[in-house]
């Protein structure tokens, strides 16, 4: 069955049959929700409030763009409140940009300040710009099924891709 | 090759592996079962009243459209007559469809072509990386005139007139006008996007090319557009049916969709060309005339420098005039020191020689020039040069002196008052009443945070219970929210409101209603009062009757409140929609400032209200600001937000962090535009209520040998 003939069904009522899609997507979710915020228990938290609120919304949702998308949307908009909400304690934790530095650190943990880097670059950006670089990069979707998700012309993912990459460029300039 | 090396960076990225923590499904299929889907009673209300206002607006908006048709009908004939030629529609052409699959951006395709033009030829020039191309559009008229070509990219970085060229600015008529950011690069902030540049390119007088050069107006999609017609290497003269300047327009005219004409000079104002004004010397030696004009707009650490080279000839001799912006002083030149007078500017104002560069006159050889520096709203240097033999120090004088004395200096917080010390790990302060009295919000030691008065830190209390608010400061007292959230769902968090008296260092503990989940943000109405905004409407407490009442029932989605520093307003963003919506307590009337588009992945990040309570700024997480005064919006554009919106106290002036500094934003001729980045390197900031401003400094080591935080307080200068 299609996504969009599942939701169809569990919006006239048979939501047992959403178990499916969780299952389906768990790991495409889970992965977009630990590339949004960068660590295990956080994701694992947005995975599960993104399928709440896909719940308490059902109903809302019109198969115009493909349902995951819609789930991503949901994860990014969530994601972004959680955000707000831990602002003040994320703010600490924001590293000034002269601790991290690659050349002084050994060989073996030059992978892990990488990530960190991508990770802390990724999440410097907006959501607009952040999510195509996820699918595409990160998620291997075509531009067209991303213009598709984010319910967007494919100029429009395209040219976002390209205003991310020259904000990563310029974040990662150390590591290029 | 730096774009191979992003792509193999998050290629690798990609490869880390990411999995599921086991049974993640199944816990959340339980998760699911466990709760059911609510119904949108609100949601179907709120749709109903849409559609209302849609219908109303719709109505009104064809008897405005009516009237307004009539009204140019019978009263105004445009003086304008379009050149000769034709509709066109290129939008099915193959090739069209072709390069716009490829093409990063919305293709712009003319919709009217001069008599007897077709489409020739379709490029497209990727070599540069897949998304930054460049789309060509060529088009070919009759026998004995020269094509057109139109170029779309997304870079513009620099062009040079030549020979006598003179350029003139061109509006488009966009409306709203929008100041380009870093990320439409090229000519980079400050410039405004209905502002496009138009030159012809001579030789004896003949016109040769001609060249227009304007951005779309799609935020999401911008790009550059060059229609070129004619070369300077071409043999022959372009012939007559292009040479018409108002050809070129029509082009541009059939893409925008809008007017497009040339500025006349008269009416070239400050405003379209203040981030990148040629200051023209008033005076030039005899016979020297203007050979060259070169333009560069370039950017270094995300923001854009602007500069600009005059060249004056003579059939054997030349001058140059350099002239660039730079946030940082220049470095002192080599030279002696040079008096410039400047009692004796072309326009009489503010003029302060940056002690950093005074001005400095150099020669070597045939080679003399003379540097100086402009000191203002950001630094204006200067290099006039030239290798004439004939030209002595005192005219290269004359004419640096005619370039000086055309530039303001607006104040701000630059002057270093006060310097202290804080906790290594302060991430933010909140003044009192005055700078000896604050709070230092701190996140870890088992205090997360302190305050300060008398020259002591004090501990507040009830913070380490749990999560907490912001606090509100009347006077000597404070207020803040403390919620601790159980880990045992089955268990109700904790939720208790300080009172806080810095006077004795006495506080009382609230109780906040059980329904209470969320942070909430508590005010002081008066001396014996305080109110909070909750899902079901406003609370109010009532210090010596000791309970909360709720004096305002309305059933709101809360996600966020931000009350007016006069308490008369409260502004809250909704849960679902996240519209920002202003209620006033008192009558519970609710303003929607912003309706947020629903099926947007946007949303709302910051707001912030004014000291005087009468202006609401926000930020929308798509790099766009708002200003919400006198029931009107106001847009402003944001530059890399990384946090902390705030409005200067008594001033028309918005602050924010962004990746380079500290972005101020201020109106200025009724609109609100970046005006100054303070590039201190800087870990927060906060205003005082006296308008200073203070900065938490990177970490040092005091004069008591321990790491902490510097705090400097500025004021304006």
């Amino acid at each position: 069955m299609e996504d969009q003939e599942i939701v169809q069904r569990c919006q006239q009522g048979e939501t047992q049959l959403l178990d499916d899609l969780v299952l389906k997507h768990e790991n495409s979710l889970y992965r977009f929700c630990f590339y949004l915020c960068g660590n295990a228990d956080t994701a694992t938290d947005l995975f599960q409030e993104t399928w709440l609120k896909a719940l308490h919304n059902l109903h809302k949702y019109k198969a115009k763009g493909a349902f995951l998308g819609w789930l991503f949307t949901i994860a990014a908009n969530h994601y972004r409140d959680y955000y707000r909400k831990r602002k003040r304690r994320q703010s600490i934790l924001h590293r000034h940009p002269e601790i991290v530095r690659p050349d002084y650190i050994a060989d073996h943990v030059i992978h892990a300040e990488e990530k960190l880097l991508i990770q802390q670059a990724l999440e410097s950006l907006d959501e607009p710009l952040r999510i195509p670089i996820i699918l595409f990069y990160f998620e291997g979707y075509a531009m067209d099924t991303i213009a598709d998700m984010m319910q967007v012309p494919v100029g429009t993912v395209k040219s976002r891709l390209h205003r991310a990459k020259k904000r990563l460029k310029k974040q990662l300039e150390v590591l290029l | 090759m730096k774009e191979e090396s992003l792509d193999k960076l998050l290629k690798k990225y990609r490869q880390t592996e990411i999995q599921p923590p086991e049974n993640l499904g199944s816990t959340t299929i339980r998760l699911l079962h466990s709760v059911s889907p609510p119904k949108g009673r609100r949601q179907r209300a709120k749709r109903i009243c849409k559609g209302i206002g849609i219908v109303a607006t719709a109505c009104f908006m064809i008897m405005v459209g009516a009237f307004s048709t009539w009204a140019a009908m019978t009263w105004w004939i445009p003086p304008y007559s379009q050149p000769a030629g034709g509709a066109v529609d290129l939008s099915s052409h193959p090739r069209i469809i072709e390069v716009q699959e490829q093409a990063p951006f919305e293709l712009a395709l003319p919709a009217w072509l001069p008599q007897g033009y077709n489409l020739k030829n379709v490029t497209l020039d990727d070599s540069e990386s897949p998304e930054d191309v460049a789309v060509f559009l060529q088009f070919e008229g009759p026998k004995g005139t020269e094509p057109v070509t139109l170029r779309q990219a997304y870079t513009f970085e620099q062009t040079t007139l030549e020979e006598n060229n003179s350029m003139q600015f061109v509006k488009i008529d966009y409306g709203t006008p929008y100041w380009l950011d870093s990320d439409d690069t090229g000519w980079g902030t400050g410039t405004r996007n209905d502002i496009g540049y138009y030159w012809q390119g001579k030789t004896d007088d003949a016109v040769m090319e001609h060249t227009l050069i304007f951005t779309t107006d799609n935020p999401d999609n911008r790009s550059y557009i060059t229609i070129q017609s004619g070369s300077p290497y071409y043999q022959s003269r372009v012939s007559d049916s292009i040479t018409e300047t108002a050809v070129i327009l029509e082009i541009a005219r059939s893409i925008t969709g809008t007017d497009v004409s040339i500025i006349p000079e008269q009416e070239v104002k400050e405003e379209y060309t203040k981030n990148w004004a040629i200051v023209q010397p008033s005076y030039i030696p005899q016979d020297y005339t203007i050979t060259k004009t070169q333009l560069t707009a370039s950017l270094s650490n995300d923001r854009p420098t602007y500069s600009s080279t005059l060249t004056y000839s003579t059939d054997n001799d030349s001058i140059e005039i350099q002239q660039w912006q730079s946030q940082e002083p220049p470095q002192s030149q080599r030279g002696d020191k040079l008096e410039l007078n400047t009692s004796q500017p072309p326009l009489p104002s503010y003029y302060e020689a940056s002690p950093h560069s005074v001005p400095a006159y150099y020669s070597a050889g045939a080679n003399q020039k003379i540097t100086f520096t402009v000191d203002a709203d950001c630094y204006y240097n200067f290099e006039v040069s030239t290798d004439s033999a004939g030209l002595g120090k005192e005219e290269l004088a004359k004419i640096a002196q005619s370039l000086t004395g055309q530039y303001t200096r607006t104040p701000s917080p630059t002057k270093e008052q006060d310097k202290f010390y804080v906790h290594p790990t302060t991430f933010a302060l909140s003044f009192g009443p005055d700078e000896d009295c604050f709070i230092s919000y701190l996140p870890a030691n088992n205090t997360v945070a302190k305050l300060f008065v008398e020259d002591s830190f004090y501990d507040l209390p009830g913070l380490i219970l749990g999560e907490y608010g912001p606090v509100w400061w009347r006077g000597d007292k404070i207020v803040y929210h403390v919620q601790s959230r159980n880990l045992n769902p089955d268990e109700q968090s904790l939720s208790s409101f300080f009172v806080y008296d810095s006077s004795d260092h006495s506080h009382i503990e609230i109780k906040g209603v059980a329904e209470w989940t969320q942070i909430l943000k508590p005010v002081f109405l008066d001396e014996e009062t305080l109110a909070v905004l909750a899902d079901d409407g406003i609370w109010q407490y009532d210090l010596s009757v000791k309970d909360w009442e709720l004096t305002l029932p309305q059933e709101i989605e809360l996600k966020e409140a931000y009350w007016s520093p006069d308490t008369s307003k409260v502004a809250y963003i909704s849960q679902g929609e996240q519209d920002l919506i202003v209620l006033d307590p008192q009558t519970g009337t609710e303003t929607v400032v912003y309706e947020a588009d629903a099926s947007s992945p946007e949303g709302i990040l910051d707001v912030a209200w004014s000291s005087d309570s009468s202006k609401l700024a926000f930020v929308h997480t798509s790099s766009q600001g708002y200003v919400w005064e006198n029931k009107e919006l106001a847009g402003f554009d944001i530059n890399a937000y990384t946090g902390n919106l705030g409005w200067a106290p008594g001033q028309d002036i918005i602050s924010y962090k962004d990746q380079t500094g500290l972005a101020l934003v201020r109106k200025s001729d009724g609109q609100w535009n970046h005006w100054s980045a303070l590039s201190y390197s800087y870990f927060n900031y906060a205003w005082l209520p006296n308008g200073n401003l203070a900065l938490i400094g990177n970490l040092v080591t005091n004069e008591q040998d321990e790491v902490a935080h510097e705090v400097c307080i500025y004021s304006w200068k």
